[in-house]
């Protein structure tokens, strides 16, 4: 593999998987996906100029799909939650709070909970559009109204 | 305008969107607090979603030109060369190796503030950054649960980012040079 290839694998590996993670809940799924992920990206466009990271959240996405259909059963939000488990050496933070977290975004449009998880793991708004069809412009909106609903629905549950 | 708070955020601002975004933060009381409370909301959806991706061996095979041969030889030999690499499993496997697993373990932080807006612990088995607790339940009780590695801990809450507080479950503190009192924890594995 080039120098190249390895520091985009190493740059997008997190993202991707936390994407995956976030998508179906279940972390040897995501495991997997996203080793066929980058095998593909790499046998395809790896030699290409420019890395397209847009290219390799498709192919994820079309492999999760592809699972699904194999195991003809999509997961609910609750298998989501219940199975992913924080990352609490790197974040300090409790599962309770995570499955908090991930309850109240299954309350946003699922459109909008990708595109913010992909935001939230540091992926360029330009990298999102090109993965979802939108414009930069309709990214940068639904990114906002994703934190700032998001924002209000755990103060409402608060108070 | 306020999408430029999630733009700040993610490292999307301009240099002209980055002075346009500071003059209204300077400008504006309520849009600075949605923008504090935005960032404190986006330390809860990092630690959340994001997560460390395990090592994974890519089974990755450079394409190969083969100029000298003819299409139909040319998918002969593709064949052949397939048939050995599938029987040798792959070239150039890149795995990286999994870092050792660190001893810890899980401690409950508990704070009563009734009147707190927010609460956090910093100390220093975070490097000092500070980390939000959650409310639990509605009687004012504040929570985080926190692994942490054999040792001595120095550690304070701080209420509503500015009121420094040492945990009154632990009788063993200390004063810092900032005029604070730390509390100190001993974890045992």
């Amino acid at each position: 593999m080039s120098e190249k290839y390895q520091s985009f694998y190493e740059e997008y590996k997190n993202k991707l998987f936390s994407y995956l993670i976030y998508k179906s809940g279940n972390p040897d799924m995501s495991k997997d996906i996203m080793q066929e992920s980058f095998t593909r990206h790499f046998q395809y466009y790896g030699h290409d100029a420019v890395l397209s990271p847009a290219l390799l959240f498709t192919i994820a996405r079309n492999a999760l799909v592809d699972h699904w259909r194999q195991q003809k059963k999509l997961p609910t939000a609750e298998d989501m939650a219940s199975q992913v488990v924080a990352d609490q050496e790197e974040s300090f933070i409790t599962q309770e709070t995570t499955d908090r977290v991930y309850k109240t975004m299954n309350r946003l449009p699922e459109l909008d909970r990708e595109i913010l998880t992909l935001a939230v793991g540091g992926v360029a708004y330009k990298e999102i559009a090109a993965t979802f069809g939108l414009t930069l412009e309709n990214v940068k909106v639904r990114v906002h109204r994703s934190r700032a609903k998001l924002r209000q629905m755990m103060k409402n549950e608060v108070e | 305008m306020d999408h430029l708070i999630s733009m700040y955020i993610d490292n999307e601002l301009s240099i002209d969107e980055k002075i346009h975004f500071l003059e209204h933060v300077y400008d504006n009381k309520p849009y600075k607090d949605d923008a504090v409370g935005l960032l404190e909301q986006e330390k809860l959806l990092s630690a959340s979603l994001n997560k460390t991706a395990p090592d994974v061996v890519l089974k990755t095979r450079r394409a190969r030109i083969l100029p000298l041969f003819n299409r139909p030889l040319g998918w002969a030999v593709a064949a052949c060369l397939l048939a050995v690499f599938s029987f040798m499993g792959g070239q150039d496997l890149t795995q990286i190796k999994p870092a050792a697993e660190p001893t810890a373990v899980l401690h409950r932080f508990v704070i009563h503030q009734q009147k707190a807006q927010r609460v956090e612990i910093t100390g220093s088995f975070t490097n000092w950054q500070s980390v939000p607790l959650v409310p639990s339940g509605t009687n004012g009780y504040w929570e985080v649960s926190l692994k942490l590695p054999a040792g001595e801990h120095h550690y304070t809450f701080l209420v509503d980012g500015s009121e420094s507080l040492p945990d009154p479950t632990v009788a063993t503190q200390e004063s810092d040079d900032f005029g604070s009192t730390n509390s100190i924890l001993k974890v045992e594995t």
